[in-house]
């Protein structure tokens, strides 16, 4: 039964579910952790990447469930967000009931837009209250509003607010205790005569199908034009196919004439109700014009992109030692107390490492949605998208994608969990799939190595090294095939029109610490919960390709670790791939690395070490170590030398352009709810690693470089 | 009088939608954000790479391409007090007949002139 044909409901009957429906930037969330505290749970909604926020709160001892709806500009739905929002009003989602009423925030600092949503909202017979948020920013702009004028003009209950100082609420829960008010009809512009006609024809339809009062179905025909949603009834079917095609001889779009209607009776309300003061300048206006300047804005904007980058570098680093001091005593734990044998490797070595594996990333994910939150909350991250837009259409993204493509220099797995503010499916794709060729942190250790032991420290152009050039060539590489391969995908596989960018540039505001800190814990603990149990899987089967099948223990104890590994069915993967990495340089040692470094990339120099049978607890002295055995490495079938520094080029090519790191796979699979995208990035990716790292060796060799 | 795009306003222009071309999604968006004929627009500024532009109408700053901008035509408003006027008495007369909007952007206007932009 959906709402449009419910009956007209009672008044003063409990209220058990209530909607926070609003505008983007209308306060919705704030109002809904003012609301809800703690009690409240992210989900997702079936079929759909929309966050699912459901919360609950007592009142007079009885539980009231409390939906945060997604932010919607209208009803007509042009994005994801936008459609299950108007999908649970109209009572179309089988998991989602509609609620008893509705509280539609608004912000009196933009009164007439937010106006809009809340009277379409009203226009489906859903019980409204208007919760006038963001007083403290109208006062700011000069603007009084009379609320109970306001309730007067649009006949529903106005509650004034200031959410982020939780100033209101008491006055929400007096409205809520009396029970659900009565839902009139909003009132609008007329339209011509004989328009008029036309709908009042449509609404009689509606009366007469759905047994509605007179009022009710000309607010109801208005909602079936403007929301454009189909009527399940055959015979209503008709009727506004009827209407359309009457409107269309008449010369009129009944859709855009409603819309223009709707506002222009808004705009009156809003004269009416609101007093401006002369204010000057606001101080948004003010940062702005140094924000967003031509020289000033960009220089900004770069100052705070290394800030982020450098906080994610450095400040994640202490407490990811304490997290790797604390898996490793873990580890030393089980196996003082745990008989040997394979349960107790299984146990350190597959779940152990797997769950440190996953917990190791939460400092840097927690500081990078801390500073998306703080970014989003004060209002900039819309200047940042609106100034970057123009880099972005050049290879036929959106402004939007810049923030999350530029995280994922620190790490891909928050970049990537940060491309849901992109509304268009396509475009967020294109991101998601373009997101790990942005170096993050994790290939630093493989750079490193290979730079010391194959780049000479010599000083290029005054200033800088070979080895800085180096390292900046690699992110420059990255960043490169990243801007390639989306103008590729834009214009192939997922071709579609360059998005339109309406965005709103919201004022700026403090940043509520409470709506920030709740917003970096529930996405670090939506990645903890989904990707950890797919890593901890792909850990235990790489575990298991490592340590079997077993070699038979020699005279002397257990087996050399690296004999061990050599023997195993990943050192045997590796000599089998020995012939397919030839032509890229590199050797089955090598090979057995690469598949380590499936699992995370800083395992390939762990891995390495291993082979090398470098074995150090200090991982500075192995690296060392194995920076000089790397050097020192002679194939005894040729007798030339393993490596060389073409072939660490070639190394590096190849890790700078390869998907190696199955927590990412797993947050891809995750983001997209399948696995058709991770597979296919695994392997375009895998693809363009190898067709990079050929050209270079082979180029190379042709050069008569490399031994 | 003359129509022309509203892509083709300059920073601190003001005008007053006249119609919107073409069909399709955009267009219905931009009408129910607010940008129907006979509001008041303002040309805030332009982006750093002069695309997108930043407008402000009825009473929030909304961010376009200037391909989407493009489809919107405005009726440029005639040029605005001449320096040196004391502010507020013309203003305010001003909103009294035309509105809230009217007023800020008059008074924005005024100090426009005495900042460059």
């Amino acid at each position: 039964m959906t709402v449009l044909s419910a009956p007209a409901r009672s008044p003063h009957g409990a209220v058990r579910r209530v909607a926070l429906a609003g505008n983007p930037n209308s306060g919705k969330t704030t109002l809904f952790n003012a609301l809800t505290g703690l009690r409240q749970k992210v989900a997702n909604y079936p079929g759909v990447t929309v966050d699912k926020k459901e919360g609950s709160f007592r009142l007079d001892g009885r539980e009231i469930q409390v939906l945060d709806l997604p932010g919607a500009y209208s009803l007509a739905a042009r994005s994801p967000d936008e459609a299950v929002a108007r999908d649970i009003l109209l009572g179309h989602r089988a998991d989602t009931p509609p609620p008893d009423l509705v509280l539609a925030v608004v912000d009196a600092s933009n009164l007439e837009r937010n106006l809009y949503l809340a009277l379409q909202i009203a226009d489906l017979g859903i019980p409204v209250i208007v919760v006038l948020n963001m007083m403290d920013v109208a006062d700011r702009h000069g603007l009084q509003i009379d609320p109970a004028a306001l309730s007067r003009e649009i006949g529903l209950p106005v509650v004034p607010a200031v959410a982020s100082q939780s100033r209101g609420i008491p006055e929400l829960h007096r409205l809520l205790r009396a029970g659900v008010p009565p839902a009139p009809a909003p009132r609008r512009d007329p339209l011509s005569p004989d328009a008029e006609a036309t709908l009042d024809t449509l609404a009689q339809a509606l009366a007469e199908i759905r047994g509605l009062e007179h009022e009710a179905a000309q607010a109801r025909a208005v909602a079936l034009l403007t929301v454009e949603a189909r009527p399940e009834e055959p015979a209503l079917l008709r009727a506004v196919a009827a209407a359309r095609s009457r409107f269309e001889a008449l010369g009129i779009d009944p859709t855009d004439a409603l819309v223009e209607a709707r506002y222009a009776w808004i705009a009156r309300v809003h004269r009416q109700v609101v007093a401006a003061e002369e204010v000057g300048p606001t101080l948004t206006e003010r940062v702005d014009r140094v924000v967003t300047h031509r020289f000033w804005g960009l220089l900004i904007f770069l100052a705070l992109m290394a800030l982020v980058f450098q906080a994610i570098m450095s400040w994640a680093s202490v407490p990811m030692n304490g997290i790797d001091a604390a898996i490793t005593a873990l580890k030393g734990l089980v196996q003082a107390h745990m008989p040997p044998g394979d349960l107790r490797d299984l146990m350190t070595d597959g779940v152990i490492s797997g769950v440190g594996g996953v917990l190791v990333f939460l400092p840097q994910i927690s500081i990078l949605f801390l500073f998306i939150g703080l970014l989003e909350d004060s209002g900039y991250m819309a200047r940042a998208a609106f100034m970057m837009d123009r880099v972005m259409r050049g290879v036929g993204l959106h402004g939007r994608s810049f923030i999350p493509l530029l995280s994922s220099f620190a790490c891909a797995i928050p970049g990537i969990m940060a491309t849901r503010t992109i509304e268009n499916r396509k475009d967020r794709l294109v991101t998601i799939l373009i997101a790990p060729l942005m170096s993050c942190s994790a290939r630093l250790p493989v750079y490193a190595l290979m730079i010391a032991a194959f780049i000479p420290a010599r000083r290029v152009w005054g200033i800088f090294t070979l080895p800085a050039l180096t390292l900046l060539g690699l992110y420059v590489l990255g960043f490169l095939a990243a801007m390639a391969m989306a103008w590729l995908f834009k214009r192939t596989l997922l071709k579609a029109e360059t998005p339109t960018f309406l965005m709103e540039l919201p004022p700026y505001r403090k940043p509520s610490a409470r709506t920030v800190a709740m917003f970096a814990w529930l996405q670090a603990r939506m990645f903890l919960q989904r990707a950890g149990t797919v890593i901890m899987a792909i850990s235990i089967c790489l575990w298991a390709l490592t340590t079997y099948p077993k070699l038979s223990p020699s005279a002397g104890g257990s087996p050399d670790r690296g004999a061990q590994l050599r023997h195993s069915v990943a050192g045997r993967i590796g000599h089998f791939l020995e012939p397919a990495i030839r032509p890229l340089g590199f050797d089955w040692k090598i090979g057995i690395g690469l598949i380590g470094a499936t699992a995370a990339r800083e395992v390939f120099v762990s891995t390495l070490a291993t082979v090398y049978s470098v074995g150090a607890d200090d991982e500075d002295a192995a690296a060392q170590s194995l920076r000089s055995q790397i050097r020192r490495d002679v194939d005894p079938r040729t007798g030339r030398k393993v490596w060389s520094p073409l072939v660490g080029i070639s190394l590096l090519v190849y890790f700078v352009l390869a998907l190696q790191c199955m927590s990412t796979i797993a947050v891809v699979r995750r983001e997209t709810n399948g696995w058709t995208w991770p597979l296919f990035q695994l392997a375009y990716m895998t693809a363009l690693a190898y067709t990079g790292s050929f050209i270079v060796y082979q180029t190379g060799r042709f050069f008569g470089w490399g031994t | 009088m003359d129509e022309r795009p509203l892509s083709a306003l300059r920073p601190g222009d003001q005008a007053t939608i006249g119609r919107l071309n073409g069909s399709g999604p955009v267009r219905r968006r931009l009408l129910e954000l607010g940008l129907t004929p006979g509001t008041r627009v303002t040309l805030v500024r332009l982006a750093p790479l002069r695309d997108p532009m930043e407008i402000r109408v009825r009473g929030y700053q909304l961010c376009v391409r200037r391909s989407e901008a493009d489809a919107v035509l405005v009726q440029l408003d005639p040029a605005h007090q001449p320096v040196g006027n004391a502010v507020p008495a013309p203003a305010l007369a001003y909103a009294a007949v035309h509105g809230t909007s009217a007023a800020v952007g008059a008074i924005r206007g005024f100090f426009r002139q005495l900042r460059p932009f």
